[in-house]
């Protein structure tokens, strides 16, 4: 491990338990898992825009939260520029927080609605006393306003958020993720409530902000085609486990997993260039709770063998840098090597 | 130069939302005018009665005269000053108990919601063995036992309606928990005093004030019920204790319209200013209905 | 031409004044096909739906123009004809139409139930076996029908929505966004299903959406909306390939390139107007790169480009170069 790596996640596992209500409980029904992110491995390095994509139900959300410790892991470690904060406790992380914050999805949700847009950008400052007096507190809120993209910042200081559009309630999210001056930013899904031309200016902002501030991200999306135009490393995660990893560009052009091949032909925006055929996948994402053994994947898969059915594949190295967890292309790929 | 200006604007245009949301519903402007001549009233009434509510100033249930609009009750009191100053009694009363409702309410509705599973349950059970207490029994004993105030009365109102507040500020609270930025607050590094005063106590906060202004007609019915059955004060001048003599010197009968309709109006016209008023509360303290 | 629109205006009264929801706005549908309608939040593509079928909310009205099913002027109908219209010739699937099941139905009893409410006389059987066929062809089983609304996926629901819609064999189908809250994947089977039905029944379709690439892959022509107003209206290829308007250039500018360098051009800055206090002339030239005094004046209309059915409503269509870069 370098010293360019931000972030590392080890096997990282979160389960949440569904809980039987009491009735089931005195039939002895057991509790059910929802294995929402079933053992992850991945590292960041600095200045990396890495993206994790997926359907809904695939726990990359979750995986997002549990990095930034709003939720408790359940196993594996969580790595932060070399410090293990796995199992760090909240007094501890508080001092933390400052260097990695998130920009949530919901602009309409994510701000105090009672908060003027000043105090709630000048909140993280107060809180980790961070600014010794007003005029400092102003001065870098109005900075934050600034780089956030929202001018004239006077228009701003005073409002609610109800007063703001929801492209501008976002920058004002991600004004107070800035404010903190962090060096790492996980983003949730940031543009998916979003029109396409605001999502657009938003997310030349966030590449805006990379290069000025050198910021790490962590890019969580549904939407393949974005996560084509931010990303430089792009995981693609089904059912609580990452299936397909590598180079953005890659992944998306050359994509190697099935599911991914599936997913690919069908996000119009990519198809359009390529103009394939579409694979459409029989049935939706299987609940998350029921368990499957051998890969997670083979249900819907159009190319399995005897293997996937009992056997979970590991994330294999297909070709440089890009992975995939498949028996299969894994035993194509060897074979075309051996040619 | 340009924010300081913008910042006063927004001060006063905060002014004019919550007049123009209060025209925007006569009820809620009748509540508050209705509100507004029982303060005065409660605020002035020594100069406005015409007599000392505890002086014999007349007959013995006199009809309704020049001297007496309201006539006089069975010692001879004049009606009309102790209606005006059972005014100070009801509101007094009314808020002081809300307030101790409130107070007790928020505070374990608060803890509850926040601390969820764990504490917060136990905290449930223990509203829940106050939400049993019956008013009126409560009132019977600790009235034998401590003898019968007003103070015990604004106890008693209190104490047994703090749980229903807490019932509903803990599910508020558990609601707010989940919302994004809750999370947020906690992603930026707060701690958890902080989040409960800054964001959640903030965004209960319409919730309960709606819900503690309709408390008050309660606690002042409340105080008439009680003093209907004997347990009122007797030193005190209030408009359950008015009725209750009326009734019990058959002003009813008599046809003495006089001696029990206005403390019976009184009660009926605060009660409604109150609801009135907490029907328009919500919307004018929460500015995300605002519009 | 099965379906014409012609300089249709609605308005809607709210707390501030009138807001011009849709503002003389002409389109045209012909039998068996597929316009998709796009524009962002707020355009008035959803309401242009909802007067369609006469269905705004409380506050709105059409205040003018036509719409034209096979030469009867909707506008013109009384209620109780509108009445006959609506599911039998025109078809609706509403956003969000997958949450509004009634939980405590099975989902086969909620759309027999609409077939006997619209057809009286019909026996309960013959409408069950109808749904049943429908859901059938929608690719649900017996079985999930008798399930209730809680028990099945977004997929399915807005399957079952789909089935509900197609009950009376409606002449157009308004689908508005219907896979907005759905995954790719779910995205691409309901369209899928939805290609079938239509060459199965001859169906025209309106298909309202914001994402205008999913329109791209399922539609014929597409119309784009911008608050209110349809600016420019073509075929598939016309609107990508040969896009006149300025603001339809810069929406596709925002979709990422694949061609090479992964760029997306953040072309288009500001925010749409207010339709209660629209701008004079062109609702667009406040934020549009190459507007003239002419823009500020008069609204333009919609005209031709080159043949056929490509129009675009702007007085520059005839400019030839970078708009913005």
């Amino acid at each position: 491990m370098n010293n360019g790596t931000v972030l590392e996640v080890r096997n990282l596992k979160k389960y949440f338990v569904k809980s039987a209500g009491i009735l089931s409980a005195l039939v002895g029904e057991k509790k059910r898992h929802v294995r929402a992110v079933d053992d992850v491995s991945f590292s960041i390095s600095k200045g990396e825009v890495f993206c994790v994509a997926g359907e809904s139900g695939c726990g990359k959300t979750t995986l997002g939260r549990t990095i930034l410790k709003l939720l408790q892991s359940d196993d594996g470690q969580i790595i932060f520029q070399g410090q293990d904060i796995t199992r760090l406790k909240s007094d501890s992380m508080r001092k933390l927080r400052t260097k990695m914050q998130m920009i949530f999805q919901d602009p309409y949700e994510s701000l105090d609605p009672r908060a003027k847009i000043y105090d709630s950008v000048a909140e993280p400052l107060v809180v980790n006393h961070l600014v010794e007096d007003e005029k400092e507190k102003r001065n870098k809120v109005i900075q934050a306003l600034e780089l956030a993209g929202l001018s004239p910042v006077e228009n701003y200081l005073y409002k609610y958020p109800h007063n703001l559009s929801g492209g501008e309630r976002q920058r004002v999210g991600i004004a107070t993720a800035l404010v903190l001056d962090p060096e790492f930013m996980v983003a949730d899904e940031p543009t998916s409530m979003l029109d396409v031309s605001v999502q657009a200016n938003l997310l030349n902002l966030l590449k805006k902000l990379r290069r000025e501030k050198s910021l790490t991200y962590l890019f969580i999306t549904h939407d393949l085609s974005v996560a084509y135009a931010l990303s430089d490393r792009l995981a693609i995660m089904y059912l609580g486990k990452i299936v397909e990893m590598g180079p953005a560009a890659e992944v998306v052009m050359s994509p190697i997993h099935p599911y991914t091949r599936a997913l690919i032909s069908v996000v119009p925006a990519i198809n359009l260039s390529k103009n394939q055929k579409p694979i459409i996948l029989p049935g939706e994402t299987p609940n998350p709770e029921n368990v499957i053994t051998g890969c997670r994947f083979h249900p819907r898969c159009y190319c399995k063998v005897e293997r996937c059915l009992t056997e979970e594949p590991p994330l294999m190295e297909i070709t440089p840098g890009h992975y995939a967890a498949c028996f299969v292309q894994e035993k194509m790929k060897s074979k075309e090597d051996r040619k | 130069m340009e924010s300081v200006r913008s910042r006063r604007w927004l001060r006063i245009s905060g002014f004019l939302n919550f007049w123009r949301v209060f025209r925007k519903n006569p009820l809620g402007l009748i509540g508050v005018v209705i509100l507004a001549c029982f303060l005065f009233i409660a605020i002035f009434c020594p100069v406005l009665s015409p007599y000392d509510p505890e002086a014999t100033v007349g007959e013995i249930a006199a009809p309704s005269s020049p001297a007496n609009i309201f006539g006089t009750d069975q010692l001879g009191r004049d009606n009309f000053s102790r209606v005006l100053y059972g005014t100070r009694i009801s509101l007094i009363l009314g808020i002081t108990a809300a307030a101790i409702a409130v107070f007790i309410g928020t505070t374990i509705g608060v803890a509850s919601g926040y601390f969820g599973k764990g504490s917060g349950e136990i905290l449930m059970r223990f509203t829940d063995m106050f939400l049993v207490l019956p008013q009126l029994a409560l009132m019977i004993i600790l009235a034998a036992l401590l003898g019968r105030s007003i103070y015990i009365i604004m106890m008693v109102v209190g104490v047994t309606v703090w749980p229903l507040m807490a019932r509903i500020v803990r599910s508020e609270v558990l609601s707010l928990k989940q919302r994004p930025f809750v999370e947020r607050a906690v992603s930026i590094g707060c701690g958890d005093f902080h989040i409960v005063l800054k964001h959640i106590l903030p965004n209960v906060l319409p919730l309960i004030t709606a819900n503690a202004i309709l408390t008050i007609p309660w606690a002042i019915i409340s105080e008439s019920t009680l003093s209907f059955i004997g347990l009122g004060d007797p030193t005190v001048v209030s408009w359950g204790s008015i009725l209750t003599s009326a009734f019990k010197n058959s002003a009813i009968m008599l046809g003495l319209w006089h001696w029990f309709i206005p403390p019976g109006l009184a009660i009926v016209l605060l009660c409604v200013s109150f609801a009135l008023i907490g029907h328009v509360a919500d919307e004018v303290l929460n500015p995300r209905l605002r519009r | 031409m099965l379906f014409e629109i012609k300089d249709l205006q609605v308005e809607y009264s709210v707390p501030g004044g009138i807001a011009e929801a849709v503002n003389k706005a002409s389109l045209n549908v012909a039998e068996g096909e597929s316009l998709g309608l796009a524009g962002e939040s707020g355009c008035g593509k959803t309401t242009l739906g909802n007067a369609i079928l006469r269905i705004l909310p409380g506050g709105g009205q059409i205040t003018g123009g036509r719409i034209d099913l096979n030469g009867v002027d909707l506008v013109k109908l009384r209620e109780e004809e509108m009445r006959q219209v609506r599911w039998r010739d025109i078809s609706m699937i509403f956003q969000g139409a997958m949450n509004s099941f009634d939980p405590t139905m099975i989902i086969e009893n909620q759309i027999a139930e609409g077939i006997l409410i619209h057809q009286r006389g019909t026996s309960k059987e013959t409408a069950l076996k109808r749904t049943r066929e429908l859901l059938g062809l929608c690719e649900i089983s017996p079985l999930l029908g008798k399930r209730y609304p809680h028990e099945l996926s977004g997929g399915m629901k807005q399957r079952a929505c789909i089935a509900m819609a197609l009950a009376l064999q409606p002449k157009l189908l308004i689908a508005d966004e219907i896979t907005t809250a759905l995954d790719v994947m779910t995205q691409a089977q309901i369209f899928t299903l939805l290609r079938d039905m239509r060459r199965k029944f001859s169906l025209s379709m309106i298909i309202v959406s914001h994402d205008l690439t999913v329109l791209a892959k399922n539609c014929d022509r597409l119309a784009i909306m911008y608050a209110g107003h349809i600016v420019e209206v073509g075929t598939i290829e016309d609107i990508f390939e040969h896009p006149q308007h300025p603001y339809v250039k810069g929406l596709l500018f925002c979709i990422p390139s694949f061609a090479g360098d992964r760029e997306i051009i953040a072309a288009i800055k500001g925010a749409p107007p207010s339709l209660l206090d629209p701008p004079r002339g062109c609702p667009f030239h406040p934020r549009c790169p190459i507007s003239i005094p002419e823009c500020e004046v008069e609204v333009p209309q919609l005209v031709s480009v080159n043949t056929n059915n490509h129009s675009v409503a702007c007085y520059r269509k005839d400019y030839k170069g970078d708009i913005w870069k």
